[in-house]
């Protein structure tokens, strides 16, 4: 997948510069003291990207630059989320057991056993080391194991 | 005392606790996440029975092999096992992608060593007066030292990319102000959150700015991570190269030991520091970032040098520089210990038995990377298949274990996100996480500064040592700006 590079960085300082305005705006509430070096920072970064997007707009500095995505990065965005999930719902061990495999064999690998094997001998020896060793709790589920 | 201490170390048992102590915080610490603090926590409670001298070595080899293990991650997998470890991924991971990663290892392992024995040696005959001199560093000098450390990197690392690494600097400066404030106390920007309200935790952080991100790239390359199959160079090359480059040596190490003497700056920050002083002074700064062996050597020898030294402030006034340090004050108050002029003289034996077996951790820490390196460097010719589900999972791990908060992990990710897409619009990801480290810090002294001068900005060059931060500040700007006029001339000419 390719995006022009000029309106990727684009969008990605809007979105900086909104976080930065969002703590402009938040920070009236606070104190002189508490918003003083808060408010030099956003000031300072909403100047930089409006330099930036004068030197990316006006001066063309990315003209016929693309930004290339790889096809398995938005996939991989989207098993990591529910991987996420997963640990909160499930627990460690079991979203593990399952992220695991899953991930081995959507990255290309095809043997079947080698990749159950790997997976399990892992997950084990984390168990082993950290929850057995350490004493070190992993995430629990919320239905109990 | 010092002859007492030397063969209490060499006990067989403390010999033993230096081994199994340096070897364990050699492999925890190359686990994202993990890192020498929490092993060295995991590791107290059993070291009640034990002796005294037995405690304080086996944790102290802890802490050693620790902040060496990180870089091994740091080199053969980009994912540095600790934020000791941060800036030796820089150059540390090209030379694992070129087939160099024994070499990269050499380099750090014997940078390791030197800038441990260096600090060591710093620990032993300059402990009081060093503590003297770090008393003198207030608010203001500390304020100082970070607005040079930020300014530095703008002109050396930012010179490829000013503008990106100011918006990088700046986002890392607005996102370090979310939670308390160090002065007030009073909540900011947490939405509501009682996560937010402790801040951007920096493990979790670092974690995704590097491991996950790299993941990322490991998921869109395939393959393996190293591009040769065949080994170039070795252990013994890296041990050459790392006596190659005697100025960036010392230089780091010196560094790395001034920082570790001054409490709460930590070695987080101290390679940083390191990496981007020895890009700044080197004739080949144009090759950091592709491999070059200086940019292995500052980050590790300075790291290294912190761990001893930080125990100056700890052993000498009570004051730890560092969470391991904390918790080696801690080791020392389970046994009975306070710290202050009575470990010197009363207890003058434990201390310097604790001293030597700091030397032997250093010792036994090249040992054991000599004989696991030849195993450890053929991660990089797994396939990354293999690896990108394992490397999450223990991310997972890392940022989890700190807090047992799952809050961490989803930090872990988000970071990862960020940092993956500023990789791919090439922001430099230093610039967003020395602010992480140093922004509090920095926020704290500017604040506490103002309070003690009454608002006067006079406090700013008041003493000595901010008269010497500020025209070291000063000339690392003009230095630059003068050469770069010089080179115009020129090519007007």
């Amino acid at each position: 997948m390719e995006i022009r590079l000029k309106y990727a960085e684009s969008l990605f300082l809007v979105v900086i510069g909104a976080v930065s305005g969002l703590f402009l705006v938040l920070s009236r509430e606070y104190s002189a003291m508490a918003r003083s070096v808060p408010n030099i920072c956003a000031v300072f970064i909403l100047l930089a990207i409006g330099f930036r997007l004068w030197q990316i707009w006006l001066r063309d500095s990315l003209r016929g630059a693309v930004l290339k995505i790889h096809q398995r990065s938005v996939p991989f965005i989207a098993m990591l989320a529910c991987y996420t999930a997963g640990v909160f719902l499930i627990g460690f061990i079991l979203s593990s057991l399952v992220f695991v495999p899953v991930c081995m064999y959507w990255m290309g690998q095809r043997k079947l056993f080698r990749i159950a094997v790997i997976a399990a001998v892992y997950v084990a020896t984390v168990y082993l080391v950290f929850v057995v060793g350490f004493r070190m709790p992993l995430p629990d589920s919320l239905v109990g194991f | 005392m010092m002859y007492e201490g030397l063969i209490a170390a060499l006990a067989p048992l403390n010999i033993g606790y230096a081994l199994f102590g340096t070897a364990l915080g050699i492999v925890m610490g190359a686990i994202p996440g993990i890192g020498s603090s929490m092993t060295m926590a995991l590791l107290l409670p059993f070291t009640f029975w034990m002796s005294a001298e037995g405690a304080l070595i086996l944790l102290g080899s802890v802490y050693c092999g620790a902040t060496f293990g990180g870089s091994i991650s740091a080199i053969l997998l980009n994912t540095p096992g600790t934020p000791a470890s941060a800036a030796t991924s820089f150059d540390g991971y090209p030379m694992a992608q070129q087939g160099r990663g024994m070499e990269a290892i050499g380099i750090a392992v014997m940078a390791s060593f030197v800038g441990g024995i260096a600090g060591l040696l710093l620990l032993f005959f300059l402990s009081p007066p060093l503590a003297e001199i770090s008393l003198k560093f207030g608010p203001a000098e500390l304020f100082l030292l970070t607005l040079f450390t930020f300014i530095i990197i703008s002109v050396t690392v930012l010179k490829e990319s000013v503008v990106k690494g100011l918006i990088a600097l700046g986002l890392g400066l607005v996102l370090s102000g979310i939670g308390y404030d160090p002065i007030s106390g009073a909540l900011r920007f947490t939405f509501g959150l009682p996560y937010l309200e402790d801040g951007i935790q920096l493990v979790p952080a670092i974690i995704g700015l590097f491991a996950i991100s790299e993941v990322f790239a490991f998921v869109e390359s395939g393959g393996t991570i190293s591009n040769s199959l065949e080994a170039k160079g070795g252990l013994k090359e890296g041990f050459r190269q790392t006596f190659r480059f005697p100025g960036t040596l010392v230089r780091s190490t010196i560094i790395g030991s001034v920082i570790g003497a001054l409490p709460g700056i930590g070695v987080s920050a101290a390679n940083l520091i390191a990496y981007v002083a020895a890009k700044a002074r080197s004739k080949h700064s144009k090759h950091f970032g592709q491999g070059a062996p200086e940019g292995v050597i500052a980050p590790e020898s300075s790291n290294n040098a912190v761990t001893c030294t930080s125990l100056i402030p700890t052993l000498t006034l009570g004051i730890p520089g560092s969470s391991s340090a904390a918790l080696l004050m801690g080791a020392l108050m389970i046994h009975g210990l306070i710290p202050g002029s009575s470990l010197f003289t009363t207890y003058g034996k434990v201390t310097y038995t604790f001293f030597f077996g700091l030397g032997l951790s250093n010792i036994f820490m090249l040992l054991v990377t000599i004989f696991a390196v030849r195993f450890l460097v053929k991660v990089t010719v797994v396939d990354v298949g293999f690896l990108v589900p394992i490397i999450v999972s223990l991310c997972f791990i890392g940022s989890y274990a700190m807090r047992n908060n799952i809050g961490d992990a989803v930090v872990t990710i988000a970071f990862g996100l960020l940092a993956f897409v500023m990789r791919k619009l090439k922001y430099p990801l230093i610039c967003l996480l020395l602010p992480i480290i140093l922004g509090t810090m920095m926020e704290r002294g500017y604040h506490q500064s103002l309070m003690l001068s009454g608002g006067s900005f006079s406090i700013f060059w008041a003493s000595p040592i901010s008269k010497v931060i500020l025209a070291v500040t000063f000339l690392s700007v003009v230095y630059p700006l003068l050469g770069f006029f010089r080179k115009n001339g020129k090519s007007v000419k």
